[in-house]
């Protein structure tokens, strides 16, 4: 344990799997290590993790820690945030990412508070660079860049971390790509005792009950996604994409002003603090083309949009554009899928 | 028996009408340049705490913001929904604050504001979307926090524990924590009532605000 400031990641384990977003996050994770020339590691808490790590090397992971107590699943905050900071203050990481989940919502502000230290939600790019405060006059060598846009997609900032460790940044699933670095890769195993751990006083909180119900929608899986934007301009309108996406086979998606607008549900948002998706085919309807909803589908193979403005700004990362209103495009394409389609 | 509750809320500026003045040099937001609205997530927060209110009379709802002086636009938008009184923060180091320094700040006052049962919160505001402020008070109080909360329900109005949903992953489990303890409610889950303007009134209600509370306990 001798060996300080790695990169960790905080991967989130739920029966017997490790989730998506924290294997993206290691494939990530690979790349900054070996260009900050430190070890990637990784942290797992639950229940039941005999074997997990071998989940994990094929990612390049270097230290897989292990924390096994059945007091550690399901989640909750108070026994995770009383392991991670107490490993924290032991190893000093100088970069830890989390999954923008749910959990690691929960579990990075506290964990932040804690440590003192800054923690850059929602990221979309992770960069390594220096920096140079020009008021202090100091410089900086190999600091995490945390990109993310903000403020309602208006601005794209760059965040940098200069003093306080460690590093701290979320980003969501589906944005980083996961991918096998070696799968021959072995790392080390570190168990650690839980009861060195876990705070007996962060014990407070009892789950009194657990439901487990599938997502309604999937639109992260679906081919094809007809997603409709604030310039759909009702509800009526958005059964149109229905049934377009029906016609189709693919799936319906929004942008965060028709959802925030009440035409569509909230687990079908696309974009920053929606899901991120990449499609074969996005056919965007009255979707003007906010910072923060590009970033949630610009990887999508053929982008076709429908909107009135020539110049709304997803008209430029668009394959075709189709200039006229969604209540006149829309029903055509149904009616001609339709007729072609048998 | 009544609850103190505590509603964490937030002026915004509304990111939907942006102008070219509305980013300063430094990178931080030019707040006075821009409309400002009650953020749209913490209207569910204070909604959650006024239906805890109508199920346990006697309860009592307090707004806590921290922003321009403006801000007190929040409070007077409570005591029409249905809140009773509320605290503003504001002073001018407090501007650029960012998440630490906002959490620690709301703490501070929470701290100063006396004893309460549940604080409850959205889950982020529209202009910063980092949702770290609610968890981050909670660990500065030194509570336990709920997060994605979908409804809140005091199980049995003796005892100290509260039954709660909290929406995970792909599940929603209700949990028991010891009370008081900081509740972050998810959007747009329940609708929020309209303001009621108490008929004939003009003006505002005299407003118990207290200023500058943050630089207290530094």
């Amino acid at each position: 344990m001798e060996d300080k400031n790695n990169l960790i990641v905080y991967c989130e384990y739920d029966e017997g799997r490790i989730a998506d977003v924290s294997l993206e996050l290691l494939t990530k994770g690979r790349q900054l290590a070996t260009r900050l020339g430190c070890r990637l590691e990784a942290l797992v808490l639950g229940d039941k993790l005999d074997g997990i790590e071998n989940e994990l090397f094929p990612y390049g992971v270097d230290v897989v820690y292990k924390v096994q107590d059945n007091r550690l699943f399901p989640y909750t905050s108070l026994p995770h945030s009383s392991v991670v900071t107490t490993l924290f203050k032991e190893i000093e990481p100088q970069v830890c990412l989390m999954g923008a989940t749910t959990i690691g919502r929960d579990l990075g502000p506290r964990v932040s508070s804690c440590l003192h230290s800054g923690l850059t939600a929602d990221c979309t790019s992770l960069e390594i660079g220096d920096h140079t405060d020009a008021a202090k006059g100091k410089e900086y060598k190999d600091l995490l860049y945390q990109i993310r846009p903000a403020f309602g997609g208006n601005i794209v900032a760059t965040i940098v971390n200069p003093e306080c460790r460690p590093q701290m940044a979320t980003v969501r699933e589906g944005v980083m790509k996961k991918e096998i670095f070696d799968a021959n890769y072995k790392g080390e195993v570190i168990n650690l005792d839980p009861d060195n751990y876990i705070d007996p006083a962060s014990l407070v909180v009892k789950i009194i009950d657990r439901e487990i119900e599938q997502s309604k929608v999937n639109i992260k899986g679906a081919h094809i996604i007809v997603a409709g934007g604030y310039g759909v301009g009702s509800k009526e309108n958005f059964d149109m994409l229905f049934e377009l996406a029906d016609v189709l086979g693919g799936e319906v998606g929004a942008s965060r002003a028709a959802v925030d607008a009440g035409f569509t549900d909230h687990d079908r948002q696309i974009g920053q603090t929606g899901v991120t998706v990449r499609p074969k085919l996005y056919i965007a309807c009255g979707i003007s083309g906010q910072i923060q909803h590009i970033a949630g589908m610009n990887e999508s193979s053929i982008i076709i949009s429908i909107n009135t403005d020539p110049d709304a700004p997803i008209n430029a990362i668009a394959d075709y554009v189709i200039t006229g209103s969604v209540e006149d495009v829309i029903p055509r394409l149904i009616k001609h899928y339709k007729k072609n389609s048998k | 028996m009544g609850l103190r509750i505590i509603v964490l809320a937030k002026q915004v500026p509304d990111t939907r009408n942006v102008g070219k003045d509305a980013m300063k040099e430094d990178g931080t937001i030019n707040r006075a340049a821009l409309p400002a609205i009650f953020n749209p997530e913490d209207l569910n927060a204070l909604e959650q705490a006024l239906q805890l209110k109508d199920a346990h009379p006697g309860s009592t709802i307090t707004l806590l913001t921290m922003g321009l002086p403006r801000s007190a636009e929040m409070v007077r938008e409570s005591l029409y929904r249905g809140g009773d009184d509320g605290v503003v923060l504001t002073d001018r180091p407090l501007g650029g604050a960012d998440t630490l320094a906002t959490s620690y700040s709301l703490a501070q006052a929470i701290r100063h504001m006396g004893e309460f049962d549940i604080i409850v919160g959205g889950r982020q505001a529209i202009d910063g979307d980092t949702a770290q402020v609610g968890p981050q008070i909670a660990e500065k109080l030194g509570l336990p926090q709920v997060t994605y909360a979908e409804s809140i329900q005091v199980a049995d109005p003796a005892a100290s524990g509260r039954n709660r949903q909290r929406q995970c992953r792909r599940l929603p489990s209700p949990q028991r924590p010891p009370h008081p303890e900081v509740q972050i409610c998810r959007d747009a889950q329940r609708e929020g009532r309209s303001a009621r303007r108490p008929p004939g009134a003009r003006r505002c209600p005299s407003l118990p605000c207290h200023q500058g509370v943050g630089r207290e306990g530094d």
